[in-house]
């Protein structure tokens, strides 16, 4: 019986003379040096802690719902092109006002004369003239009279 | 030879001086798991030997910049995941994703010593290894192999830990039922 790691390993065994070409020592020289130059600080390592946020800002709220963002954006931008598509600008809708014709603006003319006879009070329909009652002294000589 | 150091007796103090003998204890520790990792996910000799020399070139350049030392193999496996994965995005093979079944992650810790396999199961365990999409076969490797966390998984991977376990369970799911029904 053997554990899944001891099957696997046991798999590979074969390999490792291959691997030993990798040297410790180029790799100690690598580190050597990346060391050192971590004494003299190169201006883009500053930029590492906000590479580090945006980075983790990816993996974490972008990355693992990429499909529903892809699909938000996608159907934002068919609500743009439709809106677009459907809806003038109020300069191109004034570009496409046409100047009335002459039979409109004639009709236009005798519908405002129509409005005008129909509304404004005329010359011949006068109101009634209405009897201011005189004093009541005057109205009982009236009477004795008639 | 492999050799079994426990994290915390790694030299990675003397590797980030620039000790080669560090260098030659961390070789030896780590690059026959390395190399059955990423063997495992790129199925190609000499790609998986390259990503692996890359591997610690990149780890040898920039591990000044690790700080927890006990971290060393985690983030050594990190770096040759990723480049499995440039690797793949040049053959354009697709990329490790998350499926639908990832949302769902039963709480069970799981053992990598739980299963032990019999020689006559041995085959079939490794042809089963491979069956398994890229995803899961990434997450079961790092838990057989190197026996790491859910939390060093998933840092590895960059991927979230309910991810993690939910790959785990499954991929363990089909494992089991593959050595009961061999027996």
């Amino acid at each position: 019986m053997k554990t899944p790691r001891e099957l696997i390993l046991e798999r590979y065994r074969a390999i490792e003379s291959k691997l030993e070409r990798i040297r410790p020592e180029e790799l100690a020289v690598q580190a050597r040096e990346a060391l050192a130059s971590t004494a003299h600080p190169h201006p883009m390592r500053q930029e590492a802690g906000l590479w580090a946020v945006a980075r983790e800002f990816w993996m974490e709220s972008i990355r693992p719902w990429r499909r529903a963002w892809i699909g938000m954006a996608a159907a934002w931008i068919v609500i743009f092109v439709s809106f677009a598509a459907t809806h003038d600008t109020p300069q191109a809708a004034r570009v496409k006002v046409s100047p009335p014709s002459p039979e409109m603006l004639a009709a236009l003319r005798e519908q405002r004369q129509m409005m005008l006879q129909l509304f404004e009070p005329s010359a011949s329909v006068r109101p009634a003239e209405t009897k201011i009652p005189g004093p009541r002294s005057e109205q009982r000589i009236a009477t004795y009279f008639t | 030879m492999l050799v079994d150091i426990a994290e915390h007796k790694l030299p990675v103090r003397e590797a980030r001086a620039g000790d080669a003998r560090a260098w030659e204890v961390l070789l030896a520790r780590y690059r026959l798991p390395l190399y059955a990792y990423v063997f495992e996910l790129v199925h190609q000799e000499q790609t998986s030997l390259d990503i692996v020399q890359e591997a610690f070139i990149n780890a040898a350049a920039h591990i000044h910049s690790l700080q927890h030392d006990e971290k060393f193999g985690s983030w050594l496996f990190n770096i040759a995941h990723q480049k499995c994965i440039q690797h793949w995005r040049k053959r354009h093979v697709e990329e490790i994703s998350v499926n639908p079944q990832d949302e769902y992650y039963p709480d069970d810790s799981p053992d990598p010593q739980e299963l032990l396999i019999r020689r006559e199961q041995e085959e079939a365990f490794m042809k089963l290894l491979d069956q398994l999409p890229l995803p899961q076969r990434s997450v079961v490797l790092l838990h057989f192999i190197e026996e790491f966390s859910l939390e060093d998984i998933a840092r590895i991977t960059e991927t979230r830990i309910g991810t993690v376990k939910s790959r785990l369970h499954y991929a363990r799911k089909a494992l089991r039922k593959l050595i009961e029904e061999a027996t």
